[in-house]
């Protein structure tokens, strides 16, 4: 990702640090809401021992024959007289899609705030931080339709751009998570990141057939998944008639009786989705929304650098990236 | 199978809410959003089957226990007995009783009893027994209870009709009390001896005013078992004014006869005129009466003079058809000149002599003058028709000459009083008085315990009759300081009135011819007794004034149907009515009772003519209405008799509820219920224990 990310081995301090997620989500903008996450989190980074010792090895590259002598260092081959390819600005500047789900499904939240405000906040998050790295960010968000496309763009504003899109409140219906994976697939011919922010209570075949698209187009993908506590522990106390947001539909359940096979069914799909992840390399993070966001940048960071890391190794084991 | 209460049917209704909420699942009251139910399955209470019926064994059970606690609500019986017939319940007797008084002569309230008694007549029941009574201040009885056994029922109720089309008013006053209970009486002992036991009821037609008299039913007890349905008639105009002579004081010789007026409560017309008539024309000028409602006015009327003597007292201005009462009758005021004889030397004007007493005794009144002759020495009057004085007191010693005289005029009918006032007039008049000796002088007291009282009193004498009232009976009061101690002779017929304390006789009669002789044994001058100053003198002197009066009326005035005492007569009598008609009175007879008509009666006594009014009862002219509480008061209980077919309902249902508690099925019923509420509880018990998907389904 950023070379601000790749510096960071540390994690967030945890405690006081951490802010709780009900009052940050009680901070109306949500640009100031990612603002207070990044920069806590920032600081965090600043405290860690090892600030900033990778930068040398990971952005200049020895010369070697049918690289363009454009990029070549001519200031670094005078000291040193070698020849240095100056690829770190180009390779590393990242074209980051996020792609944020806003179904009614996503409108479920138990605990005083709903998913979607979570996804939207961690989008403006992630948004947030990649802009302090001047990185590109675009955004993409749909439900049953595509909503809003904001292509990948690093410049003065854009940030506000993506910070009311994601401000607009969702009216679609159902979720149809293959029309905006197809687009992307369609649309972006540069290879890059795409942050997929979802609850993905869909069904896995259509998943796994757009992942696979995406990753065959050379993205990278990472997947956020916000679920809510009781989606995932299904804890009701008496029985009642449970009414499907996107649906509409009504169903009587006994959530005593029910729990089990509920329970069973969900994690049946965990496991097939996180199957799925891993085959297609790629990152699924599942948080629940009362967690704090930022342990979910941190996971993703902490990931992020884990497989640069690998990446970095392979490469310099076999070369190629 | 019979039931007793069958409403009790519309209970089975009930057997739908065990259906229903079979049928109504309960609805989850929780509803949750959720994200996704893509991992749901729905539990078992299935909205989309909610009509069948699962549980139909406890459903049934339910139903049953329901129905049948309906059923043994409705009391069911086994019907067993023969139907009853109409025959089996008591047949209804209906007296009916209407009001003749006089105050039905107002307006049409006539017709308009007779209306209510014929429209009685039509809503009766073809077995109901009619009899027919009318009742002023005698019961009549026109068609009686008794007469049921040979005329058939129709034919009585024609008879009834005919009756009453015949029936008048009379001018008698109302004796409501008495008639109610007489009919009563004659109901029930008609029922006693036909063995009949029907229903007994009476139907009061009346205008129920407040003059009725209900004293009767305060001394009687009524009895239960009749009825009174009260049928009462009122006029259009409630008001009714009365004209009443007002009775003139002893002193008030020369003042204007008084008339009293009183209007009636609510009465509408207030101004009135009185007036003095002879029958046919106005005798004096009409005297104006503003009178308000409620209220009684004294004024005087005064005659012409100069005129024709008017017999009757007329009030003009009363509402209308009012006007039963609005004359009063009064013979005419002539005074009585009254002779006295006192045989004697007394002066009048000393107090401590008779004289002086006898002449203050009888003062002049309108109706009577007494003049009192004083006869002193020997002499004796000669007394012929209507010289001859209407009493004689004989207060001295008589000459053989007045002895004579008076023998002569007590034989011819004459009264006199021996005042025995010392005993030469014993040793003189002993003999002349039958036999009457002296028994031993009594000495005149000297002391204030030395005196004599009177001990024994005939009142059943007609001189003392008047005063056998407890009010008037007391006289401890009057002291004989001295009298005469004398033996009477008892075969010479001697009536003893009085006997002193000391036994010997103080006054006593002898009948002497036609007349009677009174001999009293101590005189009322101040040496001899208190008797003069007492409160018995003049009522004493008046009553022998009133025997003394053989051949004439004792009074002047009666009211309608009382029965006028005649004086005594030899011969036969006539008495003319006020319309003219003459009615032969027997020798014998002592009293005049068809006094039936108000209006001024003659009475012909040879060639004396007498004449005596009669007028309408003062309680017929209160026509204020009844308060019909009072008769309840008297536990006469009102309302109608229960008809025949309704008595032969209430029968049926008594027997039907005797048969019921008899059977008590309903207990059975009540243990099948719980048994099948017992089994309903161990099938519920046993199903619950089931997978819990049935559980929810229950109602």
């Amino acid at each position: 990702m950023s070379s601000a990310a790749n510096r960071s081995t540390g994690h967030p301090r945890q405690g006081a640090s951490l802010i709780d997620p009900g009052s940050l989500m009680r901070i109306k903008n949500l640009e100031l809401r990612a603002r207070a996450i990044v920069e806590g989190f920032l600081s965090g980074l600043h405290r860690s021992p090892y600030h900033g010792f990778s930068v040398e090895f990971t952005e200049y590259r020895q010369y070697s024959p049918g690289d363009d002598p454009r990029f070549l260092d001519w200031k670094l081959y005078g000291r040193s007289d070698r020849y240095f390819i100056k690829c770190f600005e180009d390779e590393t500047n990242l074209r980051c899609h996020l792609l944020v789900d806003l179904s009614r499904s996503m409108n479920f939240g138990t605990v005083g705030y709903n998913k979607a405000e979570y996804a939207k906040t961690a989008a403006a998050t992630v948004a947030y931080f990649l802009q302090q790295q001047r990185d590109a960010v675009g955004l993409l968000t749909f439900d049953d339709a595509i909503v809003d496309v904001i292509p990948p763009r690093f410049r003065t504003g854009h940030i506000h751009h993506i910070m009311m899109s994601l401000e607009r409140a969702p009216a679609g219906t159902g979720t149809d998570i293959e029309k905006p994976l197809e687009q992307i697939a369609a649309t972006v011919a540069k290879r890059g990141v795409v942050v997929l922010i979802s609850d993905l209570l869909t069904p896995i075949g259509a998943l796994q057939k757009n992942l696979s698209y995406l990753r065959a187009r050379g993205h990278e993908v990472v997947i956020l998944r916000v679920l809510d506590p009781r989606e995932v522990d299904f804890r009701f106390d008496q029985a009642a008639m449970f009414h499907d947001i996107e649906s509409g539909r009504d169903i009587y359940v006994d959530p005593s009786e029910a729990r089990e096979q509920y329970l069973a069914s969900f994690g049946e799909h965990a496991d097939s989705l996180q199957t799925i992840c891993n085959q297609l390399g790629i990152e699924l993070h599942t948080i629940t929304i009362e967690r704090p966001l930022e342990l979910m940048l941190f996971n993703l960071l902490t990931e992020r650098m884990s497989r640069g890391a690998k990446v970095r190794q392979r490469g310099s084991a076999g070369g190629a990236v | 199978m019979s039931f007793l209460t069958g409403a009790f049917l519309f209970g089975a209704l009930a057997i739908a809410a065990p259906l229903l909420f079979h049928l109504i699942r309960r609805t989850p009251k929780a509803r949750y959003e959720f994200s996704s139910l893509m991992f749901l399955k729905p539990s078992p209470p299935k909205l989309t089957r909610r009509s069948r019926l699962d549980q139909w064994l406890l459903l049934l059970l339910r139903a049953l226990a329901i129905l049948l606690l309906a059923f043994a609500f409705m009391r069911p019986y086994l019907r067993t007995e023969a139907e009853l017939s109409l025959n089996d319940a008591p047949q209804r007797h209906i007296a009916i009783l209407i009001d003749r008084s006089a105050s039905m002569r107002r307006g049409d309230l006539w017709d308009n009893a007779v209306a209510k008694v014929e429209e009685a007549l039509d809503g009766l029941e073809s077995t109901d027994l009619v009899s027919l009574f009318a009742y002023d201040e005698k019961l009549e009885m026109l068609i009686t209870p008794e007469t049921a056994g040979g005329v058939d029922r129709a034919e009585r109720r024609e008879l009834v009709r005919e009756q009453l089309q015949s029936l008048k008013p009379t001018w008698g006053a109302s004796d409501l009390g008495g008639a109610l209970l007489g009919v009563a009486e004659r109901l029930q002992s008609a029922d006693d001896m036909q063995q009949t036991h029907a229903a007994l009821q009476i139907l009061l037609v009346s205008d129920l005013q407040a003059g009725s008299q209900l004293d009767a039913l305060q001394m009687s007890e009524w009895p239960e078992s009749v009825r009174v349905d009260v049928r009462s008639v009122a006029p259009e105009e409630v008001g009714n004014a009365r004209v009443r002579l007002v009775a003139a004081a002893e002193s008030d010789v020369d003042q204007a006869p008084r008339v009293r007026v009183r209007n009636a409560a609510g009465s509408s017309v207030e101004q009135f005129e009185v007036v003095w008539s002879d029958g046919q024309t106005d005798q004096s000028r009409a005297v104006s009466f503003y009178v308000p409602p409620g209220e009684s006015l004294v004024l005087e009327v005064p005659v012409e003079p100069g005129g024709l003597a008017p017999d009757r007292v007329q009030l003009r201005g009363d509402s209308s058809g009012m006007d039963f009462d609005d004359t009063y009758y009064q013979v005419p005021a002539i005074q009585e000149q009254i002779k006295l004889a006192y045989f004697g030397d007394d002066a009048a004007s000393d107090p401590e002599q008779m004289l002086f007493y006898l002449t203050r005794a009888f003062d002049e009144t309108p109706a009577r003058k007494v003049d009192i002759e004083s006869i002193a020495g020997d002499e004796m009057p000669n007394w012929e028709f209507d010289a001859k004085p209407r009493f004689a007191v004989i207060a001295d010693s008589l000459s053989a000459a007045q002895q004579t005289g008076i023998d002569r005029y007590l034989e011819a009918g004459g009264d006199a009083l021996v005042v025995l006032r010392n005993d030469e007039m014993v040793g003189q008049l002993g003999s002349w008085l039958g036999g009457v000796t002296s028994a031993s002088a009594q000495p005149k007291a000297s002391g204030p315990q030395s005196y004599a009282l009177l001990g024994t009193i005939d009142f059943q004498h007609p001189l003392l009759a008047p005063f056998a009232g407890a009010r008037y009976n007391d006289f401890t009061k009057i002291r004989f300081w001295r009298h005469r101690r004398v033996d009477l002779d008892k075969d010479d017929g001697a009536v003893v009135i009085a006997r002193f304390t000391d036994n010997s006789p103080a006054l006593w009669s002898i009948a002497r011819g036609e007349g009677t002789l009174y001999v009293i044994s101590s005189g009322w001058n101040r040496d001899d007794s208190q008797l003069a100053l007492s409160t018995k003198f003049i009522p004493l002197l008046s009553r022998w004034l009133e025997l003394a009066t053989r051949d004439g009326l004792a009074e002047q005035s009666y009211v309608v149907n009382q029965p006028a005492p005649l004086p005594v007569a030899s011969e036969e009598r006539i008495v003319t009515t006020p319309d003219g008609k003459p009615i032969k009175v027997a020798a014998e007879e002592t009293t005049f009772t068809a006094t039936s008509v108000p209006g001024i009666y003659t009475l012909t006594d040879g060639t004396q003519a007498m004449k005596f009014a009669v007028n309408v009862a003062d309680a017929e002219s209160e026509v204020e209405p009844l308060d019909l509480g009072q008769l309840e008061q008297f536990r006469v209980p009102l309302g109608v008799a229960p008809s025949q077919a309704a008595q032969l309902d209430q029968m049926r249902q008594l027997r039907d509820a005797e048969l019921e508690s008899r059977q008590k099925i309903w207990k059975w019923l009540v243990v099948a219920v719980l048994g099948l509420l017992g089994l309903e509880t161990l099938l519920g018990a046993f199903r619950s224990r089931q997978p819990v998907q049935v559980a929810g389904d229950l109602a």
